[in-house]
C-alpha cells in the first residue's frame, strides 16, 4: 500500500470511529435528555379531562385544596380519589368524565395520569422551600387558570433553575439541589 | 487477503458490531426515564387516613350547643378518637367543657339514627319508624312534593330545618322559593327572648358577645353564663379574666395590679354555677327578675345615676315611679311574687300587688 494510503486508512480508523463515539456520547447526555424532558407545551393524554381553569378560576379552589402537600413537603402532591368524592359525591351526577372518577371510586381503583411536570434526573426539587420563599405556584407552572388542560411553560431545566436562583440570590452551589 | 483471514475478519466485525449495539441498548434504555416517573398516581384513600399508628389533628367546629367552640379532633384510621379544644379558636382558646368532650360518643353511639326512618301507618305505637333506604325515601319525598305542586298547594309546604348559616342555608333558602315553600328554622336552645332584646335595643337581630373579660362589676339577670348559658367555655374564660384584672384582645394576659378584681352580682332563683361564684347572689322567684331590673332602673333614672340619653329610652320618669324600692311589697308577701310568676311573658307595669 502507498503511503498516502496507509495515512487515509490510519486516519479513517481513528477519526470515523471517534466522531462516531463522540457524537453517541452527546446524543447520550445532551440530546436524548433534552428531547426526553422538553415537554414545554406538549399536551398530556390523561385518562380523564381534569379541567384545571374551570376548578381554579371558575370554582375557585385554591392550588393547595387538592395539592395538598406542595407547602408541606418536596411533592405538591396529587388529590386522592376519596378527595374528589367530597364534592363529586353529589356534584356533576351523569358527566362523562366525572362519572370515571365515581367509577373509580366505586371500583377503589387508583387514577394514573400522565405526568406533566418532570424535572430532570438527578435533582432534588423541594416544592415547600419555594413556597416558603414566596413564590406564587404560577411562577413555574404558568396560569393554570387559565388551563384547561395544564402543560408545562417553563422549560426547568439546569440553566432555567439556575438563572432564577441567581436572580433572587439562591444558593447555587451544586449540593443545593444535587444531592 | 485470503478467505481465511476474510472469515477472521467478518468476525471481529460480528463482535465489535454486537459489543456495539448492546452498549448503545444499555445506555440508550438509560435514556428513558423509568415508567413510574412517567405517571403520576391519584390513589383511592386519603393517604393520612390510612396509615396506622399515625395520628392527624383536624380542626373543626362543636355542634354540640350554639356557641360553635373551635374544636381539634384526633383522628387515627380515618376514625375520631379525642376532641379537644383548638387553642388557636377566638371563642374557646383551647377550652371544651364536657358536652363537647362527649361529642365524640355521639358521633359512633350504636342507638344512633344512621338513616332515614319511615313510619308505617299511624302516629304512635301502632305506626313505628322502620330504616328504610335513601333512594327509596327521597323517590317518597319527591313524589309527594310534585302532586303537592300539583295541586297547585306549594304554598301549604313548610320546610323546616336547624339554624343555618352560609352555603347550606343559600341551598335551603334556593329551593324553598323554588318550590314556593315556607322555611322555618328550629332551634332548641334559640335565645330568641335576646334576639329580640338585642334588635330592640341595638336594632341588630342577632345575640349579643358579652366583654366580661373587661367589666369591673357585673350583673347578671338569670344569666347562667358559667353554667350553660351561650357560650359557657368562652365565658368562661372571660370569666377568668375579669376575676383576675384587665385584659386586651389579642395581648399576653398579664393581671394589673391598678385595676381591681371584678365584681359579680347574679340575680337568678337557682343555685346555679353562676349564683355560686358570684359575690352576691340574688335569688328571686322564676320571672320575677325583670320587675327587679325596672326598679334598679328606676332608682337610677330618679336619681340621676346614669347618662341622660339612657334614661331618656324610659319615656317618662312616672313610668316607672311604680316600680320604686320603697312601693316594693314585703319580702314575704308570697301571693305577690306569685303575681308575677303566674304572667312572666306580660310586660309588667308595677310592683305586684
Amino acid at each position: 500500500m502507498s503511503r498516502p494510503g496507509l495515512i487515509a486508512l490510519t486516519l479513517g480508523l481513528l477519526l470515523v470511529p471517534a466522531a462516531l463515539l463522540s457524537g453517541l456520547v452527546f446524543v447520550v447526555t445532551v440530546g436524548a435528555p433534552w428531547l426526553l424532558n422538553n415537554q414545554v407545551g406538549r399536551l398530556p393524554r390523561e385518562p380523564i379531562l381534569f379541567d384545571h381553569s374551570l376548578h381554579t378560576r371558575v370554582v375557585g379552589l385554591d392550588c393547595a385544596f387538592c395539592h395538598r402537600t406542595a407547602s408541606k413537603g418536596a411533592t405538591a402532591g396529587y388529590p386522592d380519589v376519596e378527595q374528589c368524592m367530597f364534592c363529586h359525591a353529589v356534584i356533576g351526577q351523569g358527566v362523562p368524565e366525572i362519572e370515571k372518577v365515581r367509577l373509580a371510586w366505586t371500583e377503589q381503583q387508583p387514577i394514573n395520569w400522565e405526568r406533566v411536570h418532570r424535572m430532570p434526573d438527578h435533582v432534588h426539587f423541594v416544592h415547600d422551600a419555594h413556597i416558603r420563599a414566596g413564590f406564587e405556584c404560577a411562577t413555574c407552572h404558568g396560569d393554570v387558570q387559565q388551563m384547561s388542560q395544564v402543560v408545562q411553560v417553563r422549560r426547568l431545566n439546569m440553566s432555567d433553575c439556575v438563572d432564577c436562583h441567581r436572580q433572587n440570590q439562591a444558593p447555587t452551589e451544586c449540593i443545593a439541589c444535587h444531592h | 487477503l485470503t478467505g481465511a483471514h476474510r472469515s477472521e475478519l467478518s468476525r471481529r466485525q460480528l463482535l465489535a458490531l454486537g459489543t456495539a449495539a448492546a452498549a448503545g441498548a444499555v445506555m440508550f434504555t438509560g435514556c428513558q426515564p423509568a415508567p413510574r416517573e412517567l405517571m403520576a398516581q391519584s390513589r383511592v384513600r386519603l393517604a393520612e387516613d390510612v396509615l396506622t399508628a399515625y395520628e392527624n389533628w383536624y380542626a373543626t367546629t362543636c355542634r354540640q350547643c350554639g356557641a360553635g367552640c373551635g374544636l381539634i379532633a384526633r383522628v387515627v384510621e380515618g376514625r375520631a378518637k379525642k376532641l379537644e379544644g383548638n387553642p388557636d379558636h377566638p371563642i374557646n382558646r383551647g377550652r371544651l367543657c364536657a358536652r363537647g368532650q362527649a361529642g365524640v360518643q355521639e358521633q359512633y353511639h350504636p342507638d344512633r339514627i344512621q338513616g332515614p326512618l319511615a313510619r308505617r301507618g299511624l302516629r304512635g305505637p301502632a305506626g313505628p319508624l322502620v330504616p328504610d333506604s335513601w333512594d327509596q325515601t327521597l323517590g317518597t319525598l319527591s313524589a309527594g312534593l310534585r302532586r303537592i305542586q300539583a295541586d297547585g298547594r306549594s304554598g301549604d309546604v313548610v320546610l323546616i330545618t336547624a339554624p343555618l348559616r352560609g352555603h347550606r342555608a343559600l341551598v335551603v333558602d334556593r329551593f324553598a322559593k323554588a318550590y314556593g315553600a315556607a322555611w322555618l328554622t328550629l332551634d332548641l336552645l334559640a335565645e330568641t327572648p335576646l334576639r329580640e332584646a338585642s334588635r330592640r335595643v341595638f336594632g341588630q337581630d342577632r345575640l349579643p358577645d358579652f366583654d366580661i373579660a373587661n367589666a369591673r362589676y357585673v350583673l347578671s339577670f338569670g344569666a347562667d353564663f358559667l353554667g350553660s348559658w351561650l357560650s359557657p367555655v368562652h365565658y368562661g374564660v372571660e370569666y377568668g379574666r375579669f376575676r383576675q384584672g384587665s385584659y386586651r384582645p389579642g395581648q399576653q394576659f398579664k393581671p394589673r395590679q391598678d385595676r381591681p378584681r371584678g365584681y359579680l352580682v347574679h340575680v337568678g332563683p337557682r343555685f346555679s354555677a353562676t349564683a355560686a361564684n358570684a359575690d352576691e347572689w340574688l335569688p328571686v322567684r322564676p320571672g320575677s327578675e325583670g320587675v327587679l331590673a325596672l326598679s334598679l332602673a328606676q332608682v337610677i333614672v330618679s336619681e340621676r345615676l346614669g347618662e341622660a340619653a339612657g334614661a331618656s329610652a324610659f319615656g317618662d320618669a312616672q313610668a316607672l315611679a311604680a316600680f320604686a324600692p320603697e312601693r316594693a311589697p314585703s319580702p314575704g308577701s308570697v301571693r305577690a311574687w306569685r303575681s308575677a310568676v303566674a304572667s312572666p311573658a306580660a310586660t309588667p307595669t308595677a310592683w305586684p300587688a
